[in-house]
């Protein structure tokens, strides 16, 4: 699914083709390309696996439903009938298990949560009253879809009202329904198409890792250089100092999803430096941030050094800069880059930046929840590499552990996750749902192993992932996944020893590996270059199993729950 | 409520035009001109599509003018002589209707 059309069916209640309009004729990415469902014909074909819109095997299903059409009971309560609660739920648990049916036939599953017309009072004061009210019901109905959609692995659900929020009084219009059947504007369909599109750029590994900001006049008031750190606007009683503290609280909180924090800032460094260091009211500390450029250089030239040192891609990054003429330029500059207009009002920062659709990912893993950290203990690692003289002597002063794992529901999804995020050190990318990832590890010919990395400094969490097909006496690596995060620490090194290994106790005679080129994993064929597999040509490599493939010194490995493998 | 004039009843159906052209392929999309065609069929807008046109269109005249000016009546619909023809004639006709609303 990476790097091509996505193909999407959208099955619905509704005429979708206002929706199918806004996602096939957007250019940013990823390009999609939609095939509809017949209107109204929501269940019986999610159950109908011969239904024509599954037979080119769509990558993604979009199935959008109005609460009166598919829930019997909701039609009947919105009628201001009697319905049970617990029937209400039981006909929920219904329409699921009819999605459960259709999940295997797509890699991905969106279904938006049910709502009503805003201007529909139900029954007024006692419309949250359960058993009789809508809104009750309908609070109910999808908390229910919520739970239980979580438990089909490739699928989730989308937060609707959102979108009628956002559109204000007119998102919903009878008119519309009546004359196309149809009940939205124009708006709910576009912040529909918006999320969706920000999901599947979540699941095919596209979403962004790193916000850039710039300093003065964006994480606080005023330029620390002219007025001091003491004399900024950050804080107190005073509602614009608040919305600097509102913003970098909102940078804080993304860096616990997995968000990593740079700065790049026209300042001198150490002036810059000692305002987020001293000044009380800062929500930011260096910590926060895994590096910045703080100069009087060109911005844009910045930006590249920052991502370099990070080892990201510019497509990783959104820059944020108060500065109009800033943005221009690395927008500009550096086209991979998501530079937002900002707004010129400091008391619209924070909304400007939770509304950013850019960095939705499936899933939230502990090494995400860490990942600031990780870069902190980076930069000592980079400290302690500076003071070290050859890299041997480094490497042995980091204490290295790796310890590999076997495939297990307990790893599957940072695993499955650091298959579709990693391009640099990827053997052959290929980008796999959670389900089909675990449905491929299951087959018989086919082994996959998980490396985590800890040192000294602290512990990477699992970033490295290797597989291979085995077929009578040769074997063949099929996935060779390493974070950027731990390259050049004999990481590589030790994954191909325990290849080597793993595959001597299976008689397999011959290992081989070949290099699948894409525009960015030059770093994997640069380490099998330099690991001593014989080369058999431009990309491919082999191991004859007549001989070890020594591990590296400087890196203990322990074995966790191997005995599947 | 404000008294319309016919530019901004212009400006209203430009607004609606740009969200039409936002969900319609680039060699599709309605130049904001008023002799650009919207029959469908002969503009290559659907049905459906000019429907989408002309509720967008009561939405941004009631933003601008703060007040209800419905344009797609059935009876309008289905007349013969159809004023939703060009966009230069749906001005016209939502300016004509935008006076009857708001001036009687």
């Amino acid at each position: 699914m990476d790097e091509k059309v996505i193909r999407c069916v959208i099955i619905a209640d509704l005429t979708p083709n206002t929706l199918a309009g806004y996602l096939e004729n957007d250019d940013s990415a990823p390009l999609i390309r939609v095939q509809t469902a017949p209107f109204n014909q929501v269940v019986p074909v999610i159950m109908d696996a011969a239904a024509p819109c599954w037979r080119e095997s769509p990558d993604v299903a979009i199935v959008w439903t109005r609460p009166e059409s598919v829930i019997a009971g909701y039609r009947d309560l919105a009628s201001f009938h009697e319905v049970q609660t617990a029937q209400l739920l039981a006909q929920v648990d219904e329409f699921v298990a009819a999605l459960a049916m259709a999940s295997p036939r797509v890699r991905h599953l969106l279904v938006p949560t049910w709502v009503r017309a805003p201007g529909n009072r139900g029954l007024g004061m006692l419309d949250m009253k359960p058993g009789m009210g809508l809104g009750h019901a309908l609070l109910r109905m999808n908390a229910r879809l919520c739970d239980l959609v979580s438990g089909i692995p490739n699928a989730y659900v989308l937060d609707a009202q959102r979108w009628l929020g956002l559109a204000g009084r007119h998102a919903f219009s009878h008119k519309l329904w009546y004359m196309a059947k149809s009940p939205y504007s124009n708006e709910v369909y576009a912040e529909a198409a918006r999320d969706i599109r920000a999901a599947l750029r979540g699941l095919t590994g596209k979403a962004r890792k790193l916000a850039i900001v710039d300093l003065d006049d964006t994480l606080w008031g005023g330029i620390v250089g002219d007025q001091g750190w003491e004399n900024l606007r950050l804080g107190g009683h005073d509602p614009v100092g608040e919305a600097y503290v509102g913003f970098q609280e909102a940078l804080e909180s993304i860096t616990r999803r997995g968000i990593i924090l740079g700065i790049v800032s026209k300042n001198q460094e150490d002036t810059a430096l000692e305002a987020i260091r001293k000044h009380p009211e800062m929500r930011l500390r260096v910590e926060h941030f895994a590096g910045w450029r703080i100069n009087w250089e060109d911005k844009a030239k910045n930006i590249v050094e920052l991502v370099t040192e990070l080892r990201l891609g510019l497509e990783s990054v959104v820059f944020i800069d108060d500065s109009a003429v800033e943005r221009e330029r690395v927008r500009q500059a550096l086209p991979g880059v998501l530079v937002p207009d900002w707004p010129s009002d400091p008391m619209q920062y924070r909304t400007a930046f939770e509304g950013l659709s850019c960095f939705d990912v499936p899933s939230v893993s502990t090494e995400d929840r860490g990942r600031a950290a990780m870069y902190g203990a980076e930069q000592e690692r980079e400290a302690v590499r500076a003071q070290m003289g050859s890299i041997e002597n480094w490497l042995s002063s980091l204490e290295m552990t790796v310890t590999v794992e076997t495939l297990d529901a307990a790893n599957v999804s940072r695993a499955t996750q650091l298959l579709n995020k990693t391009n640099q050190m990827n053997l052959a990318p290929r980008r796999m749902s959670e389900a089909e990832f675990n449905a491929w590890a299951l087959e018989p010919t086919h082994r996959v192993w998980a490396f985590r990395v800890a040192d000294r400094f602290g512990d990477s969490g699992l970033v490295g992932l290797a597989s291979v097909t085995v077929d009578n006496a040769k074997a063949t690596v099929v996935d060779f996944v390493l974070s950027c995060r731990v390259m050049g620490r004999r990481v590589e090194e030790t994954m191909l020893a325990w290849l080597v290994a793993r595959c001597r106790e299976h008689n397999v005679q011959e290992i081989g590996a070949t290099v699948l080129r894409t525009t960015r994993n030059q770093p994997c064929l640069e380490a099998f270059r330099r690991s001593g597999w014989q080369a058999m040509g431009e990309t491919r490599f082999r191991w004859e199993l007549d001989q070890d493939y020594p591990f590296p010194e400087t890196v203990r490995v322990i074995v966790r729950e191997v005995a599947g493998g | 409520m404000v008294s319309p004039d016919k530019k901004r009843v212009a400006n209203a159906v430009f607004q609606a035009v740009a969200e039409l052209n936002a969900q319609l392929p680039k060699d599709a999309r309605l130049a904001a001109e008023p002799n650009t065609s919207i029959a469908p069929g002969a503009s290559g807008l659907s049905s459906l599509h000019l429907v989408v046109l002309i509720v967008a269109t009561e939405q941004k005249l009631e933003e601008e003018f703060g007040v209800s000016i419905p344009i797609a009546k059935d009876d309008v619909l289905s007349q013969a002589e159809s004023p939703f023809q060009t966009l230069g004639s749906l001005i016209e006709f939502a300016y004509a209707t935008a006076r009857e609303c708001i001036d009687g």
